[in-house]
């Protein structure tokens, strides 16, 4: 005979069953999750070529954990009990000190040498060009500090000097490293996301613009101004630990009348700013910048100095522009993950002389796309 | 009678060995790209696409890429890293010529059985590379690139990166199997 405590729990137990079924079939489908900044899986198509292929089942376990009811609540659950067993990385970002998500940086492979000869072969091919390389260091770099105990990340200072060794001496190598480094204590970087701020790159533009032989701004001649406060970024989604504060993000424009026609090529549109604000309403706030990542377009401004340059670059390029284009009359921006055509065609054709590679560290060292500029 | 019985045994045997005995399909992999282009085609004017932007067959904003080509093009080695010109008898793909959109198909003959291990090898690399870009970026296109499919037929290899990728398999399996 069955004891009657016995009687509840398996109640309980095949109502727990039951309810979540019932619930999971009625609660509608979402396509999004805001939280994990990805699509979720759709109910997959019945086909008998899908399920001899093992393909529909696949699809079908994918939806069922994508769509189960209050995911969202779960994965909290989950963060809360790492939390509680003191883990401290997750998807490969460390939990750091003071709210700070830093990536793991691992060593780089062959693709940096990769990288490193095509740019001393374009400079070598292009002899009438200034070429210079700004590799900015990622925040696990600049605040390692922060990093929790026995978080050891290869050490990006060694990435950049064997970029800095192997580089022909006619390309300028902007190392920026101990001027972000000394200005730790000022929010150069976003907590939650893999980028830097605009306040991180202003400092980055100033030296920039010094070995440029070009006069900086000073950083009182721009207004700033807090866009955002409520800014998660790519590390909070990877790192699913919810008790973290949100960024801010802060725009700078300068107090001098300086207008700006910006043309994206590839969806054929003009503009008139630097900051998109429209994408202040959604989940990747850092496409204020320049609109996110466009394979080219081009920023022409009313300074009447003749002065063109083309800069290839990743996203961390994007703050560091608006500042840039206060001195050149236009500015030429590449996107070499998307933009497939001839890119030394494109620089003959529109006569420019200088040449500005941007990238972050990490993104530098396994793109695998600069290769088309050979 | 007797004979006759057995005369149409052996007749209906041989037929039934001759469709058992599974003909190397041999397709020019440009006529499977072709249908394929058709099939897109037909999915951007769905999507809004106005008519007059497809002139003389081509696809606006999408690159056609020949693996054969003579030319050292630097595209064309970014594109199948792993891709060597020897081990292909025909190759096309199809990449976006600027679009910040992951869509990619290509479409490989192998130039004989043992290299279609190899050219497998590519294409998962190219995938991987993918991952690389869109992981981080839009999660729209990213799915796409999650929903790829890399299938082997024969000597024939096809990889999609797609919105909706079965319907491009589907084209690729008709030609090989029927023909």
């Amino acid at each position: 005979m069955l004891k009657s405590s016995n009687k509840i729990i398996i109640s309980i137990f095949i109502l727990f069953l039951l309810s979540i079924n019932i619930v999971n079939m009625y609660i509608p489908d979402r396509r999004f999750s805001q939280l994990e900044n990805r699509m979720l899986a759709q109910k997959p198509k019945l086909s008998i070529k899908n399920l001899i292929s093992g393909r529909f089942t696949k699809k079908f376990e994918e939806y069922v954990t994508d769509q189960f009811p209050f995911r969202d609540f779960w994965g909290g659950i989950k963060s809360d009990v790492e939390r509680l067993t003191l883990k401290t990385i997750n998807n490969g970002i460390f939990f750091g000190k003071d709210g700070y998500l830093l990536e793991d940086y691992k060593k780089p492979d062959k693709q940096l040498i990769e990288n490193i000869k095509i740019i001393n072969d374009f400079a070598n091919r292009l002899p009438n060009i200034s070429v210079h390389l700004l590799l900015v260091p990622n925040s696990v770099k600049i605040y390692e500090d922060k990093l929790p105990l026995f978080a050891s990340p290869y050490d990006q200072l060694k990435t950049m000097e064997k970029v800095k060794e192997g580089l022909n001496p006619n390309i300028d190598f902007v190392d920026v490293y101990d001027t972000l480094k000394n200005r730790n204590d000022e929010y150069i970087y976003f907590k939650t996301d893999h980028h830097w701020t605009m306040r991180g790159a202003y400092y980055a533009y100033k030296q920039f613009a010094e070995t440029m032989g070009i006069k900086p701004y000073d950083i009182e001649d721009f207004t700033s101004q807090i866009v955002s406060n409520t800014f998660y970024g790519t590390f909070y989604s990877k790192a699913n630990n919810r008790h973290l504060s949100p960024d801010a993000i802060e725009i700078f424009r300068p107090k001098s009348d300086i207008t700006y026609k910006i043309y994206y090529a590839d969806e054929d549109r003009y503009s008139n700013t630097l900051y998109e604000l429209r994408h202040l309403d959604k989940k990747d706030k850092y496409s204020v910048f320049l609109d996110g990542n466009h394979s080219l377009m081009t920023i022409k401004t009313n300074i009447k100095n003749n002065k063109k340059i083309v800069i290839f670059k990743d996203s961390y390029s994007h703050c560091f522009i608006p500042f840039l284009a206060n001195h050149y009359e236009e500015i030429h921006v590449m996107d070499l993950r998307y933009y497939k055509l001839d890119a030394h065609k494109y620089i003959k054709e529109h006569d420019i002389k200088e040449a500005l590679f941007l990238y972050s560290v990490s993104s530098f060292d396994t793109d695998g796309n600069i290769n088309l500029l050979r | 009678m007797k004979k006759i019985i057995s005369l149409a045994f052996v007749v209906l045997t041989l037929f039934v060995f001759s469709g058992c005995s599974k003909q190397e399909p041999n397709v020019a992999v440009n006529d499977i790209m072709e249908d394929i282009k058709n099939q897109i085609a037909k999915d951007m004017k769905a999507a809004g696409v106005p008519e007059d932007s497809f002139k003389d067959g081509k696809l606006p904003g999408i690159l056609q890429i020949d693996f054969t080509s003579e030319e050292s093009d630097p595209m064309i080695e970014n594109m199948l890293e792993l891709l060597n010109k020897e081990d292909i008898e025909q190759g096309i793909g199809l990449v976006q010529m600027m679009n910040v959109k992951s869509d990619q198909i290509f479409v490989l003959k192998a130039a004989d059985e043992s290299k279609v291990s190899i050219l497998k090898e590519a294409l998962e690399k190219q995938k991987e590379k993918q991952e690389q870009i869109w992981s981080t970026y839009l999660p729209d296109q990213y799915e796409k690139v999650k929903n790829n499919i890399i299938k082997v037929n024969g000597k024939y290899l096809i990889y999609i990166t797609y919105d909706n990728p079965e319907k491009i398999e589907e084209i690729f399996d008709n030609f090989l199997n029927e023909k």
